[in-house]
């Protein structure tokens, strides 16, 4: 039914509106001047394309309610109501009932929007005694709904510049997407071009390709605004309920997130802010004693750190009373009084992440709910993300998460066990270790148990090439060990080969195969074929290797900030690193397969081509070699308009950043130091120049 | 309890004819190399992308006890609609065409295997394919390694 369509329409427009208008409405408290009658003018157009769709399609009661609470706002455009806290609830409360009436039609005349157009009318018209302050007694205007004093506004520019489309094109148009990747990589593989034009047709399809797969992943995007801005609203609510005062600023709301991440996170970032503002923020006497400032600050930032998102939720309240924690933590059974002793205070504040942990002194109606802090965590793992806390007793507590950019993408290792290729999350992998010769016989049998001696601690070991049923390699072979996160612990698996890190598109698994218990999805990989991905829970669960669980929390996240870097080494024998999450893609090339592009040899693979620049073209002082014929090419993460990429001849090894740096032997743009780096093939170590490719990348194609 | 549509899309194992409903078939492919799942049923031969969508494959020999054959480039994938299951198919030695469901027919009481039916000169044995999913389902017993 076209209704239907137009209805559907008008719901989702209706939504945005509204959405504006109640983060409008709290940021008007604070404003003043011009700015106050901007912001009462974006008010009254979003009330006003509400009223008109609603009068089009016959919705009498979202038209009068809005007709009445537009009237409201015109008297404080006009100057003759104040601005006031009770008129701003009145205003708001239209606001939610005019949300419940368009999500439902059938409520169109909702009981609640009677007394509240009713409300709204009187205090506009100065007789009520919600308005206190009003300055003179006029009725108000009578103004028919489809031309009211809005046609006199400035037209919404954002407007015309976005199309709505549905979810389902969108993802239909994802598959597609990583299809014609796919398509042009096996086309590339089974056509030789002959001649120039051949080869430029060829590298067009390349970069188109690329592209438009580029451009179909952004379109998931959204930025983090459209959930932050409901927050604003949140605070003001419990701190009116509570009687407290409450300040949340907002940075950051330009950071773009998969549509997916979003909704997955308004939960817990909801519950964050509540429990900041009903536990964290203290009462305003409580302050004043405290020498604060009356009212409570909250941040919510976000921002981007390598290809993960950052929040941060910070307040500056009471913050977390280790001892109190304690106390309850006994209380309720959650650790013995020996545990407790000995625990440092930031382990004791990470029992609050516990479930059954509730710290409130009296059950008010935000929290009590039954829900704590453990359901946030959960929610925050599940999808990909984690939860870290900061807090310092009287000064204030932050809660940091950090969320993958997006569901449907996620790097993986490539790797290879018992003759199955498979991909393991990067978020899980914690460290390769090369197993050859000495560090193998480190794998050993304790008891009918296979562990794993890494550096202080017995980690257990899954070999996972004959557990899935293959025949054990030969013993020279080397093979990897991945010490992976496996719930709160660690896991060592021994792996055949590690293959490539890829960006892989998850699929979810299918039905038929969730009995097995150790997947938890699928991917195509660059060549057409299958993979499946990985469950490192599963895999603990299933293989009945018991994680080691008894990692301080303060060790995993010392380990998880220091970062891994790649180690490589140019044609002419230089050794070099550079940190691993900031390499898009390693490619390998040999003999013949450069081509000529504008001049400059040019490799071209799965996301496009890459004109190929020499180490010592960008690092000065580096000592020129000849163009080499193989080796293998480094992309740098990030989007840079050449795609440049940085040729170097050998990978060496990943070892964890370097403690003790020195300064480099030459400087320059994205030289970030040197380090006696030892790989684990050598026995000494050797003089490394760390590199940040990204600086490296932007040098280069700003000369260029 | 017999299942009957109008037609069947047959199918050839080791010179048999065999037959789905064909109103659960959506297509038949041509033989595409498939990545094998480890630990799963034996009745699954693996997972295989075609046109960006994950299908997996079953072995519908083990399923039905026939004698297990090599893949090979002439084998066919027939795949079927979301009725008889989420992105499924089987591989076969050949097609045998579409053929009416009319004639004489024996019910069977297997969980696979729907009826038998007379079809010309040859026996025409109808297989359920709605009942492959819940068949390839469980998990099978473990066979890790053990230290």
């Amino acid at each position: 039914m076209e209704d239907l369509a137009l209805f559907d329409e008008f719901r989702a427009e209706a939504r945005e509106h509204l959405a504006r208008y109640s983060e409008g409405l709290v940021r008007l408290e604070r404003q003043e001047g011009p700015a106050k009658g901007e912001e009462l003018n974006r008010l009254f157009r979003a009330l006003h394309s509400i009223k008109g769709g609603a009068a089009y399609l016959g919705l009498k009661g979202v038209e009068e309610l809005s007709h009445a609470a537009e009237s409201l706002l015109d008297k404080l455009r006009r100057g003759t109501l104040e601005v006031a806290p009770n008129l701003i609830d009145l205003l708001l409360q239209a606001g939610d009932c005019l949300g419940r009436m368009v999500e439902n039609p059938e409520a169109s005349e909702s009981s609640e929007a009677g007394p509240i157009a009713a409300r709204l009318a009187s205090a506009a018209s100065g007789t009520s005694s919600t308005a206190t302050m009003i300055a003179e007694h006029t009725l108000p205007p009578i103004q028919p709904p489809d031309h009211g004093s809005a046609g006199a506004l400035p037209a919404d520019p954002e407007r015309d510049r976005t199309i709505r489309i549905s979810v389902e094109v969108a993802d239909r148009l994802m598959t597609l997407a990583s299809e014609l990747v796919l398509v042009r990589n096996q086309a590339l593989k089974k056509f030789e071009p002959r001649d120039s034009s051949e080869r430029e047709l060829v590298q067009r399809l390349n970069l188109v390709t690329s592209e438009i797969q580029r451009s179909v992943t952004e379109t998931r995007m959204q930025p983090v605004g459209n959930l932050f801005q409901r927050f604003p609203r949140v605070a003001r609510d419990i701190a009116r309920q509570l009687g407290k005062s409450i300040d949340l600023a907002i940075s950051g709301t330009e950071v773009e997130l998969d549509k997916g991440v979003i909704e997955k996170l308004a939960d817990p970032l909801t519950h964050l802010i509540r429990n900041a503002c009903d536990h964290g923020i203290e009462y305003p006497a409580d302050r004043l004693k405290a020498g604060k400032p009356a009212t409570g600050a909250i941040r919510l930032e976000a921002h981007h750190e390598g290809s993960q998102i950052h929040v941060v939720v910070r307040d500056d309240g009471a913050g977390i009373d280790p001892a109190r924690v304690a106390r309850k933590a006994l209380e309720r059974g959650l650790i013995s009084r020996e545990e407790s002793a000995g625990m440092t205070p930031s382990q004791l504040q990470e029992l609050v992440l516990k479930p059954g942990f509730s710290t409130a002194e009296k059950v008010t109606d935000l929290s009590g709910r039954g829900v704590g802090l453990d359901v946030v965590q959960a929610n925050l793992a599940s999808i990909g993300g984690n939860l870290r806390i900061d807090s310092e007793p009287g000064r204030g507590t932050e809660f940091h998460l950090r969320l993958p950019l997006t569901l449907a993408i996620i790097p993986c290792l490539v790797v290879e066990a018992g003759g199955n290729r498979l991909c393991v999350p990067q978020r899980d992998l914690e460290e390769l270790v090369l197993l050859d010769g000495a560090s193998r016989q480190r794998v050993e049998v304790s008891h009918d148990r296979l562990v794993y001696r890494l550096r202080d601690q017995l980690v257990p070991v899954v070999r996972l090439g004959e557990w899935l049923g293959a025949a054990a390699p030969a013993d020279g072979e080397p093979r990897f060990l991945a010490v992976v996160r496996a719930g709160s612990g660690r896991l060592g698996v021994v792996i055949d080969k590690v293959r490539n890190p890829e960006e892989i598109v998850v699929k979810p698994l299918h039905p038929a195969l969730e009995a097995i218990g150790l997947f938890s999805g699928a991917t195509v990989l660059g060549d057409g074929l299958v993979s499946l991905i990985l469950d490192m829970d599963k895999l603990a669960r299933r293989s009945g290797a018991n994680p080691v669980p008894a990692v301080a929390v303060s060790e995993t996240v010392a380990n998880a900030a220091r970062k891994l870097h790649l180690v490589f080494e140019d044609h002419a024998g230089g050794r070099f690193s550079a940190p691993l999450e900031s390499i898009r893609k390693v490619v390998r090339f040999g003999p013949g397969q450069a081509t000529l592009v504008g001049g400059r040899a040019s490799l071209s693979h799965a996301e496009g081509i890459s004109p190929m620049v020499g180490l010592a073209e960008v690092v000065p002082g580096l000592p020129r070699d000849e163009k080499p014929d193989s080796g293998y090419l480094l992309l740098p993460k990030g989007k840079f308009p050449r795609n440049a990429g940085f040729v170097v001849a050998d990978i060496i090894d990943t070892v964890e950043e370097p403690r003790l740096r020195q300064a480099p032997p030459m400087k320059g743009p994205g030289v970030t130091g040197a380090a006696e780096i030892r790989v684990r093939s050598e026995q000494a170590g050797k003089l490394t120049l760390m590199l940040d490719p990204l600086a490296l990348a932007d040098a280069w194609e700003g000369a260029a | 309890m017999s299942e009957r549509g109008s037609h069947a899309c047959s199918f050839r194992l080791d010179g048999r004819l065999f037959g789905f409903d064909l109103a659960r078939v959506r297509e038949v492919h041509p033989y595409s190399p498939w990545v094998p799942v480890p630990l799963a049923h034996r009745g699954i031969h693996g997972l295989v992308n075609l046109r960006g969508r994950i299908h997996l494959i079953l072995n519908i020999r083990a399923l039905l006890g026939l004698p297990e054959k090599a893949p090979s480039e002439s084998d066919l994938l027939i795949l079927f609609n979301e009725t008889a299951g989420p992105s499924l198919g089987v591989v076969v030695d050949e097609i045998g065409g579409i053929l009416p469901l009319a004639g004489p027919s024996l019910d069977s009481s297997g969980p696979l295997v729907a009826s038998a039916m007379a079809a010309k000169d040859d026996m025409l044995t109808m297989v359920r394919a709605e009942a492959l999913i819940s068949a390839v389902s469980q998990r099978e017993p473990d066979g890790g390694e053990k230290s």
